[in-house]
């Protein structure tokens, strides 16, 4: 639809209200129990082995430009970088989309300035390869087999070529950890991947790192959305098969509302 | 024509530049007001406050501008198009070329006119010299030896007849030719020097105010795209419009157009980037410097021959040598390179098939044997191997292609929609705390 | 191990190659039956009314030829067959509109059927999303000529085509999951027909489209494109690639059937099986 409606309208507010709470008890103190989420808790073990092996790692943010899913990839490209700078290992960021390069050359440049290692940072390390899907991958397996890396980390939304990269990368032996909201994707990456974080856990990947109550507070919110949603869909299921008439009327009252 | 080019892109410009008013305008009033971190309103108001003046501003100075430079009669007092004669007229006709300038509008006491030229004729040549091109007009009107006074023969297509006009050149369209470029490029300066200064002030922001203007234009990005979606096409909360019509839709035009044309500046950068860095590879010799070298011939090539095929107009020739070159690095490189890396993906999935799917637990077991079921009912092998059941019995639904449909079409479905609604919300949380200046963590906490 | 791990990977390589092109030479008629959603799209092409036109979004670059280019001629073999005239459009990939008139060329003569009377070219048109809400309400305000610069109004196949109303049945055939921009502002607001023809991979999300009614008919890749063509019945291009495509599944399950035995002997021998991936642990373990 071009604009929203009544219904849409409330559903939303419900949604986002839940979040602001949650957001806002959270920052009162309130301690929240987040799960272990593997995949995340995998990437200090992953960076740490790069660096035992003396081999850099490589970090690929999928093929969309400066999206939500780009931005939560960068979080984690943040948190690597820093621990890649700690450690005195390299970190080698090929870029898809070029509206990202200036935002990843930054932030990386930033984290190893705060690692105080900022002589360290080699700048050619983040580097625009090609906004054209096979191009990018092509160049990314020639990097992932001439650097000879020991750990690889797929964050962002990836298309057909997330199993040309993981399948490159398990030929040098490298470690690999997956995040991406992209169900198409996640298959492949669960099957070649030594861990993978699927769906909505991707979004979760700030707050699992950071530990901030804010970030904390709207992943327990989210929870409240989901089931929201959950809740409807099981209430119009039941109610579709049990009594269709007043499935019916009720559909038509929300078509007064503008549905 | 002036106005048809200034009109559209004057509102990109003046809403552009009166948000970045409006935004230094937060550091101004902001500054004044004294905002604290954590007091969003005053920082809207002070935004709000800043756009309005400044969109007033700028809306006065663009009428003065208009007065001065009136709209002038474009040269012939013709306004044209780019129009291709079909393959059957042109043969017929005996045309050489099928490229011409179709008149869309005609000044009533212009040269053109005076000449017996109609709207809908259509140009192909002058004094002998084709015009297919955008500018090709004003461009053979410069000619040596044309004047004011001087007759030219225009030829041209009307309906499916040609037709000879003498137009006799006025003063008018001679000064119509350089007015014309000359407001365009005075346009173009203007903008960039305007651009050039805000970027320069925007920069000599103490850090504070950035992230703080940052912050604001975030907030009211958020807010206008909110309002635009929820509020109706049409609605009497609008009561002031000419049929109530949402005052917001006419913006997401301009403000989409002008986010894509920053992004279409950005490649630049990518080009930047991979020029430095193999040009260093080249420069110092280093490991892999033939393949930088391959890369700069690669660049060089495909923007030489891309661009010259689409401005040569004889390039049009499938046999022509430079359109020879343009397919041959299109189809035989670019196309063909793309499909084979594509290709890799059929034996890396038989690889990982072979190393990696594997049976551990009772969950797994019983997705692989979906998976070979969905995989077998989309292959004519699998289908000819229940072949034998008849499609019309009550054993139908075994047929594997059925309980791969049934696989498909409600498991898959179902699994699919639910990961799509916990992926949507977790963007809408996101969304939500970058709007309101919640977001924690990489360069949201950072000074800019 | 590592001499197993590099020739294994060869070896599983070239049988792959083999299992593709083999079938290519060797001539193997097997059965076709096709499935719900192909049968649903073509429903939806044959009730296309007369007063209206059909859109073909060739939203696809020359990579994914192999599924969307033989989706794309599919569809438009069946529009002539059937005399229904439509329109190409492209506002995704800009090359998308010349693939789809080469190919609507290619079957033009077989059908003795006229450009600008049988079918147009739109072009491609920049803006996405903002593009598609202005086209949806007024066709001709952004589409103005044709993609050769004829202006649209003197073309006979345009006649009472002015928006997205007057649209009986628009199928998007791509790589990319455009579909949604399409469904929040063509089906959304004039509830326009869709078909979605995707690629292989992109088929499995669209099946919450189908279900719910927002896409009418649904071809998933080159699958898609074979049962379209068994449906009408003309045996092309799409059916012949299938029978490799099968050779190759069949492999690929083969595969993974061998490579669980393997590991499964290797579990109960308590030795690492060359085919063991590294680390231990996997999401949700």
């Amino acid at each position: 639809m071009e604009h929203g409606n009544w219904f849409l309208f409330s559903l939303l507010l419900v949604v986002v209200l839940g979040i602001v709470v949650t957001i806002l008890t959270a920052r009162s103190g309130r301690e929240l129990f987040l799960r272990r989420i593997p995949g995340l808790s995998a990437i200090d073990e992953a960076v740490g082995r790069a660096t035992e092996m003396g081999r850099p790692i490589l970090f690929s943010i999928g093929l969309q430009g400066l999206t939500i899913d780009t931005l939560q990839a960068l979080a984690v490209v943040q948190h690597v970088a820093r621990l890649a700078a700690r450690y005195g290992n390299r970190m080698v960021l090929p870029i898809c989309h070029p509206v990202v390069l200036p935002v990843a050359e930054e932030l990386t440049r930033e984290a190893w300035q705060a690692e105080g290692k900022v002589d360290a940072y080699r700048p050619d390390d983040v580097r625009f390869l090609s906004d054209q899907q096979w191009a990018y991958v092509a160049g990314v397996i020639g990097m992932i087999n001439r650097e000879r890396v020991a750990s690889v980390f797929y964050f962002g939304y990836f298309y057909a070529e997330a199993l040309l990269l993981a399948e490159s990368a398990q030929e040098v032996g490298a470690i690999q950890v997956a995040g991406t909201p992209a169900t198409t994707q996640i298959p492949f990456f669960l099957v070649t991947c030594d861990y993978t974080v699927i769906g909505d856990e991707f979004y979760a990947a700030s707050a699992y790192l950071t530990r901030e109550p804010t970030l904390l507070g709207s992943l327990v919110g989210q929870d409240i959305g989901k089931t929201v949603l959950m809740a409807l869909a099981v209430a119009g299921t039941v109610l579709a098969n049990a009594y269709w008439p007043l499935a019916n009327k009720i559909v038509g009252l929300l078509r007064g509302f503008g549905l | 024509m002036i106005v048809g080019i200034v009109k559209p892109s004057a509102s990109v410009v003046l809403t552009l530049a009166a948000i970045l008013f409006g935004l230094l305008g937060v550091y101004l009033i902001g500054g004044r007001l004294r905002p604290t971190a954590g007091r969003p309103v005053r920082h809207v108001a002070a935004v709000l406050i800043a756009v309005v003046v400044g969109h007033l501003v700028l809306i006065g100075i663009s009428r003065y501008l208009k007065q001065l430079f009136r709209p002038i009669a474009p040269p012939l007092g013709i306004t044209t198009q780019e129009y291709t004669v079909s393959r059957a007229l042109a043969r017929r006709l005996h045309l050489s070329q099928r490229k011409g300038l179709e008149i869309t509008w005609m000044s009533e006491g212009g040269s053109a006119a005076a000449g017996g030229l109609i709207p809908t004729d259509v140009v192909l040549g002058l004094d002998g010299h084709p015009t297919g091109g955008p500018g090709d007009i004003s461009r053979l009107l410069r000619r040596e030896g044309v004047g004011v006074g001087s007759l030219i023969s225009i030829r041209l297509l009307r309906g499916e007849q040609m037709a000879e006009a003498r137009v006799r050149v006025r003063r008018a369209d001679v000064l119509a030719v350089y007015r014309y470029h000359l407001l365009l490029l005075v346009a173009l300066l203007a903008s960039m020097i305007a651009w050039v200064l805000a970027f320069a002030l925007l920069n000599r922001l103490p850090a504070g105010a950035k992230k703080r203007l940052v912050v604001a234009a975030t907030f009211v990005a958020g807010v206008f795209y909110s309002t635009e979606y929820f509020l109706p096409a049409q609605s009497r909360l609008v009561w002031w419009r000419a049929h109530h019509t949402n005052p917001l839709s006419e913006w997401l035009g301009p403000w989409g157009t002008a986010a894509q044309v920053i992004a279409g500046f950005t490649i630049g950068l990518g080009v930047i980037n991979l020029v430095l860095i193999h040009g260093k590879t080249i420069g110092r010799l280093r490991r892999g410097w033939p393949n930088s070298m391959a890369f700069f011939a690669a660049l060089v090539a495909m923007l030489v021959f891309g661009i010259w095929q689409s401005y040569l107009p004889e390039a049009a020739k499938p046999d022509h040598l430079v359109r020879v070159v343009y397919n041959y690095l299109f189809d035989g490189f670019y196309v063909a390179l793309g499909a084979a890396v594509f290709s890799v993906l059929a034996f890396y999935i038989a690889t990982a098939a072979y190393r990696a799917f594997r049976i551990r637990t009772a969950e797994a077991g019983f997705m692989m044997a979906a998976a070979f079921i969905v995989m077998l009912g989309q292959i004519p092998l699998g289908m000819w191997l229940t072949g034998g059941i008849d499609r019309s019995s009550l054993f139908a639904p075994l047929r594997v292609e059925n309980i791969s449909g049934w696989i498909l079409a409600v498991i898959n479905m179902a699994g699919s929609r639910a990961i799509l609604f916990g992926v949507a919300v977790g963007a809408l949380a996101m969304s939500l705390r970058i709007w309101l200046n919640l977001e924690r963590g990489a360069f949201f906490d950072q000074e800019i | 191990m590592e001499r197993a791990r590099f020739w294994t990977r060869r070896v599983i390589w070239l049988l792959t190659a083999a299992a593709l092109i083999v079938p290519m030479l060797v001539r193997i008629r097997l059965p076709m039956f096709p499935s719900s959603p192909a049968r649903k799209l073509y429903r939806a092409v044959e009730a296309i009314p007369p007063d209206k036109i059909m859109v073909i979004s060739t939203s696809w670059e020359p990579g994914t030829y192999g599924e969307n280019g033989l989706q794309t001629e599919a569809l438009i073999r069946h529009a002539f067959e059937s005399n229904k005239r439509f329109a190409i459009f492209g506002w995704i990939y800009p090359p998308g509109p010349e693939l789809g008139q080469n190919i609507a060329e290619g079957l033009a003569k077989r059908y003795h059927k006229r450009y600008g009377v049988d079918w147009v070219n739109w072009g491609y048109r920049p803006g996405y999303a903002d593009m598609i809400r202005g086209w949806a309400k007024d066709i001709r305000a952004i589409v103005s000529t044709d993609a050769y610069g004829t202006p649209i109004g003197m073309l006979p196949v345009m006649k009472g085509v002015h928006t997205a109303d007057d649209i009986g049945l628009m199928v998007e055939i791509t790589p990319t999951d455009s579909i949604g921009t399409l469904v929040q502002f063509v089906y959304g607001v004039h509830r326009t027909p869709l078909g979605y023809a995707p690629t292989g991979v992109m088929a499995a999300e669209a099946y919450a489209l189908l279900d719910s009614g927002q896409v009418v008919g649904l071809l998933r890749g080159l699958v898609g494109a074979a049962e379209y063509e068994d449906l009408l019945r003309h045996r092309g291009e799409a059916y012949r690639r299938m029978i490799p495509q099968s050779f190759a599944h069949a492999l690929i399950i083969l595969l993974v059937i061998l490579g669980n035995v393997l590991y499964l002997l290797g579990r109960r021998q308590g030795e690492e099986t060359p085919t063991e991936v590294q680390g231990e642990q996997r999401a949700g373990d």
